[in-house]
């Protein structure tokens, strides 16, 4: 179990999160969901004792990380490909690691073969590919076999195989009752790992709720198609409702339910072709949460949000 | 505060680490260190030509000797022997520095924090490890060095520092100065972060400050604080704790060996532990 408690994190005079609070449930995959630079990295760090909080706290179990007897078999941690000497080899890297636990060879071995390093674990790490750098990191953090593990972006890198593998392990994991924490900047991603969410953007959380609930609330929209299409826009028009005509049969309606519209059109004896509605994706809502924290925009985007 | 509980109630039964299985221990935590440092090249490289170099400046001391004729003095031949230790003292403090940046350099440091958040047990533990490899390093090195003395002299007898207490106390001396020097090395290291800066402040250190020191003390005539900067610099505390006829070359008075002992524990002292607050507070 992860808790944060109006945890705030400044470097400067920029403030990188900015007093959030949440609980992480064991048995679920909780995802960590926003553009890069809102804040979660810096999150996870702190989480794992390498960045200190400028207020509030962050415990795992009730304890802050540090102050548990054995860190290793209390959160795994993936927080970059890439923290390891480039000179040692993979196997080197998880023996140095597991020799501070006392962790058996046999366990190193174990892990090796589950993220499918095998061979390549005795080669020195700079030849290693960003893949392999990631299943690297997270063989490391499942030396300890930890109550709580902690990804950041793990399927960076990974091909279509290893995305796979990553998605199916985080899920294996939480089924045996751990507190599965996964970062991301896709949402897509998340759509398929993850029971919960939590979206941050610049700093504070937007949304932390289960992914059915985060999809239920989005706006309902429903395409309408019809011969006359000036009619029912005049039939459909009140307050709250807005409609939009997408081509000349086509109208989009926002703030009517699809059985107000069918009932409507009758009054009017307009008749439809079609009358469908559109549950809203997970990107879109994404989108729309985080459309306004964005820090970084690619050019000619402004208008979206 | 928006503490979600709805998330907080969870369909299965939380996984429970077994409590019986081992933790962090400082052992294991030492040999985690010690593993680091043979795992790289850079480690051997270091040692291996510190060792090499130290065996062969006693080699050469000692053909020296032989050709000009010496006068017989077993301890100031052994001493000579010993020059090498200036080297090792500059590469295996670059190593003690390099034990520690390169852990920042490639980000190893986030994975050693993961596994041993206490950083004050990290610290020590890699301390403690560099303090056994260059122990190690340096009673080859010495070994080595007094049989080449002895091969290559013609004067001195193999057997001599455990006749003679006055060579074993200043062989006993050289080496604890660069184990000591390692851990500056390793300090600077903690404490600026930065392979090129800490190997500079200790070449500073080892090999600069008495120059322009001595260049001062000309300058100024001889002016008194230069002279006591003389004396407590590291060099010269290094001379009077390590050498028999300490001062002989210099141009001020040496203090006693037990406050050369001192001041040199000082000097190591310092970088130690402003590097330990340093790497105790800061993010990593």
């Amino acid at each position: 179990m992860i808790t944060a408690e109006n945890l705030r994190k400044r470097y400067g005079s920029k403030t990188a999160v900015d007093g959030i609070s949440f609980q992480l449930a064991p048995g679920k995959v909780t995802g960590f969901l926003g553009p890069n630079g809102s804040g979660k990295s810096t999150t996870m760090r702190m989480a794992v004792g390498l960045d200190k909080p400028t207020s509030g706290s962050v415990t795992i179990g009730g304890k802050s990380f540090p102050q548990h007897a054995a860190p290793l078999r209390t959160v795994g941690a993936v927080l970059d490909a890439g923290a390891t000497h480039p000179g040692r080899t993979g196997r080197g890297h998880l023996q140095v690691l597991a020799a501070t636990h006392k962790i058996s060879k046999k366990r190193v071995d174990e892990v090796i073969e589950l993220t499918g390093l095998g061979a390549a674990s005795r080669k020195r790490i700079k030849s290693y590919s960003l893949g392999m750098n990631q299943r690297l990191g997270i063989a490391a953090a499942l030396l300890g076999d930890p109550a709580v593990l902690i990804f950041d972006e793990p399927v960076n890198g990974l091909d279509p195989e290893g995305v796979r593998w990553v998605r199916s392990l985080a899920r294996d994991m939480a089924a045996e009752g751990r507190t599965v924490f996964v970062s991301s900047h896709l949402m897509s991603e998340m759509s398929q790992t993850a029971d919960h969410l939590i979206v941050l953007g610049q700093g504070r959380i937007i949304a932390d709720a289960p992914i059915g609930q985060l999809l239920d609330s989005g706006e309902q929209r429903v395409l309408v198609r019809t011969e006359k299409p000036a009619d029912l826009r005049r039939a459909l028009g009140a307050e709250g409702v807005s409609i939009e005509q997408t081509d000349a049969e086509t109208l989009e309606v926002t703030g009517l339910d699809a059985r107000s519209i069918g009932r409507r059109a009758l009054e009017t004896q307009v008749v439809l072709h079609e009358l469908t509605p559109q549950r809203s994706t997970l990107e879109d809502e994404y989108m729309k949460l985080t459309g306004e924290h964005v820090e970084y925009r690619s050019g000619g985007q402004e208008d979206r949000s | 505060m928006t503490i979600n509980t709805a998330s907080a109630t969870a369909g299965h039964r939380p996984f429970e680490v077994d409590p019986s299985l081992p933790g962090i221990s400082f052992g294991g935590v030492m040999r985690s260190e010690l593993s680091k440092l043979k795992a790289l090249r850079t480690t051997w490289w270091l040692s291996l030509i510190a060792i090499g170099l130290g065996t062969f400046i006693a080699g050469s001391v000692a053909v020296s000797y032989r050709s000009f004729g010496g006068n017989g003095d077993e301890l100031a031949l052994a001493e000579q022997g010993t020059a090498g230790a200036y080297f090792a003292m500059i590469l295996l403090g670059s190593l003690g520095a390099i034990a520690m940046t390169t852990e920042y350099s490639t980000g190893a440091i986030r994975s050693s924090l993961t596994a041993v958040p206490r950083r004050t047990t990290l610290l020590i533990a890699k301390a403690f490890a560099l303090t056994l490899w260059s122990a190690g390093v340096t009673l080859v090195m010495m070994l080595l060095g007094h049989l080449a003395v002895v091969l290559f002299s013609g004067e001195l007898s193999l057997t001599a520092p455990f006749q003679d207490t006055e060579i074993l106390s200043m062989y006993a001396a050289t080496g604890l100065v660069v184990v000591l020097t390692t851990l500056m090395g390793f300090g600077l290291g903690v404490f600026l972060r930065s392979s090129a800066g800490a190997i500079v402040v200790l070449t500073l250190i080892l090999f600069v400050v008495q120059m322009v020191l001595a260049i001062m003390y000309g300058v100024t005539e001889g002016a008194e604080w230069v002279e006591a900067l003389l004396q407590i610099e590291y060099m010269a505390l290094l001379d009077s704790f390590v050498s028999a006829d300490a001062g002989a070359y210099g141009m001020v008075e040496p203090l006693e060996p037990w406050q050369g002992l001192l001041g040199i524990l000082i000097w190591v002292a310092v970088p130690n532990i402003l590097g330990w607050l340093s790497f105790s507070r800061r993010d990593a």
